[in-house]
Parts: C-alpha cells; sequence; structure tokens
C-alpha cells in the first residue's frame, strides 16, 4: 500500500513539473531570433507575403494567447500540425517514435550484453591483462566518435562483406530490425564502454566490502555470493547509468540516426530547430520530458528491487 | 529466481542467435525490374508548385507535373511545347494564346480541360502569399476561349512572361482533385499530367514515384517507378551507390567527385547551374558605404585560391552578378585580379587602418560558408583586415541579414526562370529583397535608382538585341558599384551506376526523367 502510495504521488508530481516544462519550451522556442515564416517562404518572399503568412500561423497574436491556445490543445492531446510538413505533429511521430524506441532497446540490450560480462570479468581479474585489455577498449570506445565507428562499420560490413543494409530503414518487421543492427552496434560500443567501466569499479568496491568476506565464511558457495551479494549491489549506479543513457538515447540520436539515414525522432528534432517548426519541437519535447519523469520514477522504483533496504515510502 | 533466470538466459541467447543468423545473411539490395532509387540528403516538405519554396520540392513535383510550355533540355529555350502545342503573341504583344494538347489526361484517368488550365494559373499568379507569384506577375487575366484555348493577357507587354509560364508554379493540375482535397491534403500529393505520379511519400523516408499510365507522350516513361530515398550523411549516400544499394545519388560534395571518377561502376555528372555565390556588403555600415574599401577587398580576393580549395578545382569563376548559365550573361566583364598590394594601399587611400575587425556572418550548418570564410580570413589577413566570422543557425543568420543587422554575408543564387529578369529585379529592386539585402537604395539611393531603372527598362523590352545591350549595361554598371563581389559558379553534382541512361537535369535543376533507363 505504501508503495502504491508512493507511485501515485510521484505520478502526480509530474504534473505541475510538466506545466513548467511547457512554458519553458514556450519561452525558449519564441525568445530564440529567427521567424517560421521566413523559413518556409525563404529569402524571395516580400513583406507582404510574410504578414500574410504569419496571420494565417497565428504568429501575429499575442504571446500569451498562443501559450493558452497550445495548452488547450494539449489538453485535448491535440499536439498541434507542423508547419513545414503542413501535417499533424502525430501522424509525423507515429511513424519515427518506434524507431528511435527499437534502436533504444536494442542498443541497451547490446550494450548489456557487451559491458556486463566484461565489466564483470575485468573486475574478478583486476590488474590482470584481460583488466588492462578492458580498460584500453573502453578508452578507444569511448573516445571515437559514433560517425566515425558508424562509418567504419558500414565500410566493414556493408561495403565489403554485404552482411548489413549501408543505411536505411528496412522493409516490413524483419527488415527494419535487420537494418537496426549495425546502428544499434554503433550506440552500444560506446555506452558498453561508460557500463564497463562502472560496472568493473562498483564490483572491485564491493567485493572488498565486510558482508562479502562474511557471506564467504558462511560457507555460501561462490557463485550464489556472487549473484545475490556481489552483482546485485554492484549493479546500482550501473542500472541508474543505464537508465541515463536509455532516456538521453529515446531523445533521439541525431549522429545515429543521421549516419545511417534512419527516419527516428533525433533528425527530425533537430530540423525542426533549424526551421523553427513550433509545432514539432513542443510536442517532442513534451513527450520526451514526459518520458524522462516516468524513466526516473522506474529506475527509483528498481533500487528497491536491487537493495531491499531501499523502501518507497 | 531460478526461472527468472532461465527466462532471461534464453532471451538472451534468443538475440545473440538472430543477430548471428542475420549477419549470414547478405545486405545487398537487389533491384529488380525497371525501379529507379535515387537517394538524396533532405526530404521535401510540401509539394504544392505554388506554395513550397526549394529544390527539395521542386525537383520532386516536376516529374508529376508539367505546365503548357517548358524550358530545353540545355536551360536557353523556355518556350518549348508541353500541354500547349503551340501559342500565338497577339499584334500588341498584350495577349498569348494557347492551344492546347488534346487528349491529355492527368494520372487519375480524368481529361484535362481548359477549365483546368484557367483554375490553375489563376491560383499561381492570383495566391498573394506564394513566394513565386512575381514570375507571372505581369499577367492580368486568364480565361477560356474554347475547350481548345486559353488566352493569357498582360498589363503590358512582358518578354519574360514566356519564362514565367514555363516555370514550376505554372504547372496545370485537376480543379476538380484540388477542391476535392484542399489546400492542405494537395501540398501533400498535388496531382498533374507528368511521366510520374506521386504514389506514397514516407516522411524523412522516401517519396515513390510511379509511372502515369495516361501518360500523353507515348512509350514514356521507360521505368515503372522512381524511389527517393532520404539519406542525409554524404559518406552514406556514397556507399548506398557503390554497394548497388542506390541507383544514382545527388549531391556528391566535391571533396568526393575525384573519387567517383575513378570508379569503374560509376559516372560522375557534372550539370552545369546558375549556382553562384557571392560577398554581400550591407552598404548601410561604414566601410562598406565607401567603394574604395568594396574594390579593395574585391582586389584582395582570390578568387582562383578558393576555387582551387573549396570547390576542389569543380568550379569556375564569377564575373557578373547574373550566372553565366544563364541568359544574357555579359561575357565583356572581367575580375578585378588578386592584386594584394593594390587591395592595402586603396583600404589605405579609404582610411581603412590595418588590423581593423570586419564581420562576416555565416551559416554554421552550411560546410561551403564556412569553408570560404577560412580561405577569407587567411586571404584577407594579408591585406591587414581581421575578419571576424559569426556563425549562427540559418533562421537566425537570415532574420539578421534581413534585419539588415550583418555586415558581410556569403550569398548563394540560382535561376528559376530562363530569363535575366528575375535575378535583375532580386539585385536593383529595393522593395523585396532591400537590393539582394546591400541596403543599396538606402545607403545611395541615387546610384541604386539607377540600376532600377535600367532593369526596369530591360525587363519590358521587346526587341531582342535592345534588351541584350540594356542587361549588359546593367551588369556593367553593377560590377563598377560592386555593392557585392560575385566569387564562383559550381555545377551540380549527381552520380550514378553506369546500368542508368538517359539522365537529364537543366542549368536550373529539374529533372527530366522520362528517357531514364536502367540497363540490366
Amino acid at each position: 500500500m505504501k508503495q502504491l502510495n508512493y507511485i501515485v504521488g510521484r505520478l502526480l508530481q509530474i504534473i505541475p513539473v510538466l506545466f513548467f516544462v511547457t512554458v519553458l519550451i514556450f519561452m525558449m522556442i519564441h525568445l530564440i531570433p529567427g521567424d517560421p515564416a521566413e523559413t518556409i517562404l525563404g529569402d524571395k518572399a516580400t513583406v507582404e507575403q510574410l504578414t500574410i503568412l504569419r496571420h494565417q500561423m497565428g504568429l501575429d497574436r499575442p504571446l500569451v494567447e498562443q501559450y493558452l491556445l497550445f495548452l488547450k490543445n494539449l489538453g485535448t492531446l491535440n499536439l498541434g500540425d507542423s508547419f513545414i510538413y503542413h501535417v499533424p505533429v502525430t501522424d509525423l511521430l507515429a511513424n519515427r517514435v518506434p524507431v528511435t524506441i527499437a534502436l533504444t532497446i536494442m542498443s541497451t540490450i547490446f550494450g548489456a550484453l557487451i559491458a556486463f560480462p566484461m565489466g564483470y570479468f575485468a573486475a574478478f581479474n583486476k590488474d590482470r591483462a584481460f583488466d588492462q585489455g578492458v580498460r584500453v577498449w573502453t578508452l578507444i570506445a569511448l573516445t571515437m566518435p559514433g560517425f566515425w565507428i558508424a562509418l567504419l562499420l558500414m565500410l566493414l560490413f556493408g561495403l565489403k562483406l554485404h552482411w548489413f543494409p549501408v543505411g536505411g530503414l528496412g522493409e516490413g518487421l524483419f527488415g527494419k530490425f535487420y537494418s537496426l543492427i549495425l546502428p544499434a552496434f554503433t550506440q552500444a560500443l560506446g555506452l558498453s564502454a561508460l557500463w564497463t567501466r562502472n560496472l568493473r569499479n562498483n564490483v572491485v568496491d564491493v567485493l572488498r566490502m565486510d558482508y562479502v568476506d562474511f557471506a564467504k565464511s558462511k560457507g555460501l558457495r561462490d557463485r550464489v555470493v556472487i549473484v545475490r551479494h556481489v552483482l546485485r549491489n554492484a549493479l546500482i549506479s550501473t542500472v541508474t547509468l543505464m537508465a541515463m543513457s536509455f532516456t538521453r538515447m529515446l531523445g533521439g540520436s541525431v549522429i545515429t540516426e543521421t549516419v545511417f539515414a534512419l527516419p527516428g525522432v533525433g533528425k527530425l528534432m533537430v530540423d525542426s530547430i533549424f526551421a523553427r517548426d513550433y509545432g514539432i519541437i513542443q510536442a517532442i519535447t513534451f513527450i520526451f520530458a514526459l518520458l524522462v519523469m516516468v524513466m526516473n520514477l522506474a529506475t527509483d522504483i528498481s533500487y528497491s528491487f536491487l537493495d531491499p533496504r531501499v523502501k518507497l515510502e | 529466481m531460478r526461472k527468472s533466470r532461465v527466462i532471461i538466459g534464453l532471451v538472451l541467447i534468443a538475440v545473440l542467435a538472430v543477430t548471428l543468423t542475420l549477419a549470414g545473411c547478405s545486405g545487398k539490395a537487389k533491384n529488380t525490374g525497371k525501379t529507379i532509387i535515387m537517394a538524396r540528403p533532405a526530404d521535401s516538405d510540401n509539394l504544392d508548385p505554388v506554395m513550397q519554396d526549394g529544390n527539395v520540392n521542386i525537383w520532386v513535383f516536376n516529374l508529376a507535373m508539367e505546365g503548357l510550355v517548358k524550358t530545353d533540355n540545355e536551360g536557353t529555350k523556355n518556350d518549348l511545347p508541353a500541354l500547349a502545342t503551340e501559342y500565338k503573341w497577339s499584334d500588341d504583344k498584350k495577349a498569348i494564346t494557347f492551344t492546347l494538347r488534346k487528349g491529355v489526361k492527368f494520372s487519375d484517368g480524368t481529361n484535362m480541360t481548359a477549365d483546368d488550365v484557367v483554375f490553375s494559373l489563376n491560383r499561381a499568379y492570383q495566391t498573394k502569399d506564394s513566394p513565386w507569384q512575381f514570375a507571372l506577375d505581369a499577367i492580368s487575366k486568364v480565361e477560356k476561349v474554347d475547350a481548345d484555348h486559353v488566352k493569357v493577357s498582360l498589363k503590358q507587354p512582358a518578354p519574360a512572361a514566356m519564362a514565367g509560364l514555363a516555370m514550376f508554379n505554372a504547372v496545370i493540375t485537376s480543379k476538380a482533385y484540388f477542391d476535392k482535397v484542399g489546400a492542405q491534403g494537395y501540398s501533400q500529393k498535388p496531382l498533374g499530367t507528368g511521366p510520374f505520379y506521386i504514389a506514397e511519400w514516407k516522411k524523412g523516408e522516401y517519396i515513390l514515384l510511379k509511372r502515369n499510365p495516361y501518360y500523353w507522350e507515348k512509350g514514356k516513361p521507360l521505368v515503372d517507378q522512381i524511389k527517393i530515398t532520404v539519406v542525409p550523411d554524404d559518406n552514406t549516400r556514397i556507399m548506398q551507390l557503390q554497394s548497388g544499394a542506390v541507383d544514382m545519388v545527388e549531391n556528391i560534395p566535391f571533396s568526393r567527385i575525384a573519387d567517383i571518377q575513378k570508379d569503374p561502376n560509376l559516372n560522375m555528372i557534372l550539370v552545369p547551374s546558375t549556382m553562384t555565390y557571392y560577398l554581400g556588403f550591407n552598404l548601410t555600415k561604414k566601410p562598406f558605404d565607401n567603394l574604395k574599401v568594396r574594390e579593395a577587398l574585391a582586389y584582395g580576393t582570390d578568387k582562383a585560391a578558393l576555387i582551387k580549395t573549396v570547390v576542389f578545382g569543380a568550379g569556375y569563376e564569377a564575373t557578373s552578378f547574373m550566372p553565366k548559365s544563364g541568359p544574357n550573361w555579359d561575357a565583356t566583364i572581367k575580375s578585378r585580379p588578386y592584386d594584394p598590394d593594390k587591395a592595402k594601399a586603396m583600404l589605405k587611400d579609404a582610411g581603412v587602418a590595418p588590423g581593423t575587425k570586419l564581420e562576416l556572418s555565416i551559416n554554421s550548418a552550411n560546410v561551403t560558408q564556412v569553408q570560404i570564410a577560412t580561405v577569407l580570413k587567411d586571404q584577407w589577413a594579408r591585406i591587414g583586415i581581421d575578419l571576424q566570422v559569426k556563425q549562427m543557425d540559418n533562421a537566425t543568420l537570415r532574420s539578421t541579414y534581413k534585419a539588415l543587422n550583418h555586415q558581410i554575408i556569403i550569398a548563394g543564387w540560382t535561376n528559376d526562370i530562363v530569363d535575366p529578369s528575375e535575378i535583375a529585379a532580386y539585385m536593383t529592386y529595393p522593395d523585396t529583397s532591400k537590393n539582394f539585402w546591400t541596403g543599396w537604395a538606402i545607403a545611395d539611393p541615387a546610384g541604386a535608382k539607377k540600376a532600377e531603372d535600367l532593369a526596369r527598362k530591360a525587363e519590358y523590352e521587346t526587341d531582342a538585341a535592345k534588351r541584350t545591350q540594356e542587361y549588359n549595361e546593367l551588369q556593367e554598371y553593377i560590377d563598377q558599384q560592386m555593392p557585392r563581389i560575385s566569387l564562383y559558379h559550381t555545377p551540380y553534382t549527381f552520380a550514378t551506376s553506369k546500368k542508368i541512361t538517359g539522365f537529364v537535369q537543366t542549368p536550373l535543376g529539374n529533372y527530366l526523367f522520362q528517357n531514364l533507363d536502367k540497363t540490366k
């Protein structure tokens, strides 16, 4: 019951935060210089043409009125229309959000598959050759720019070996999944380097703890000690890190999407900012603010499973 | 606990197994039948010919739509028959009567009528917030004469009117279709009589064009489908072409031209275009109000070095403010030669002290502008100018120069019509573009007025020889006054697989894919 109260309380807290998010998004995009009407009509438009378009787009109304309209639309789950594409923002997002979510989930799975064994074995072989090797590898993976890794992978697996397509989103469910493998792997490399280092250090710290010695002296089998006591405790901060990476990727990975020509949210967001397409910017920021808050809540809840001392109250 | 561990283990094994299985499959897309895939850097945003702004849109809907007349492949003539088989000027040169081609159908199978022509042209020239209205500004009335004839009346004799009618915004659409889908629906899927029709548009991914079964030119087009995909990264686009996943690629960076020319499986195509780059001064700010300073900066700019470093030699020097590949270009104008010593002396005479800071505002996302700025900073340092490069995003930059808050910008231009009146008006008419964002008419009203008068006179001159002479006079005057320095012209860069034949792009950029084909 206490847990349920906690979760409901946290969910209710989201409402005022989201309200401030709407104020912030609205203020920020309207305060930066640049005019959507000018972007749409280009340099060759006359002042008269710009005035007509600004009126049609409602940009000549007072800012407060524009904000209230935005809130009203949001209340009725209407995210508005894109200035540039002339279609509802929901239609634009409907195709792109699944791509970004699939890419994020696949990257996280691949990242975890690389990071967990590496971090774990590096800690158990502290300062030996394997650990040194992992350290060098994490350094390289962290410092190599994402677009460079992407190009190298495409050159090798796409152009030379023909194992994967060179960019683009495939057709059908299988084709889509297949075309996301290389981009997900690209993202996973950078992520896993960070997670590996974090997990390695945590495991090294936990192994020094008295309770590990105590568990061993109780006569528990090594496997039980590792799974119940070492890994579980070591994972707390890694899970936080993973949750943060996950939410960041959900916001769209512009470089990966650009290099692999994937129609995801990140590229749309950046293009919309350059074009001052207020509708899209507002909608995406709002949705992802919501997602970040839900993810944070989920991470907090996960602590109580990993560490029984953490109570959701 | 044990059960959940087993499940997690199984999931991980499944993911690995699928990944490894997929890794064994071939990723090479096989092209079957007559579908041509073309990759380009950006998606379209609005396909309404009257309301859109930009090549990403024009080059697509032009494959699906046609006007009464069209330009030739070289972009020099603008009155070749398209949906009209012939036309006749009235004796007073104030009206043109077009004879419509018989049996033309829209791609939905309905007949094109004179009413559709009147509707389409009326919308093109009467829509006040259309950025292309200027090209049809001479029109006073469009009326149906009979089922086969349409008359276009002009406010006054205007030689540029035909060029305007050959432009992309004067394409013919079905009135019934427009009424049915409305302006918003039309902007997503316009209907025309062209060789292809827009079958599907998946935003940010691709546009699929299919062969128009009712196309009036028998036996054309030669391919069933053209799929235009969006691949923003230059390297990825080229790799897709090399791997055979796509057949044609738009917008090859100049740095990669030599690589592609060496590839035995690819064709590198450089299409002469009207693309012109300039350095634009804001004449309302000191010291740019002084002609001596503008000229000195021209002497201090090494155009050959810019062409060599920025476009890897693929461009050629611009001399006039008008594009070399466009009509009425004046061949007698020569650039001021690169002479840093003379530039320094002139700056000294003009009272510009060594070490003076000047500000160049550029679009941070535009690689060409960043490269020009880098080279220019070095070149101008040699004449004692400390060039401060201010990078901003395009929307901010546009607001800055439109308000004349800049000092210097790098501007680009392409013609939209086969007539010099468009660029001449943009450069000299103070109301539309503040003299191409130079503020010339504000800083020097008498000088700018002279240019405006010359441009207005030439625009409406019906005698071709006289018109050429007047445009030459205008170009020479602008070269002498130098509100901006013309830097260079660049071609459109396009690469195809060797299997592709019949590729045509005009200097205006429009694709003509009626004869496009792919050999097995």
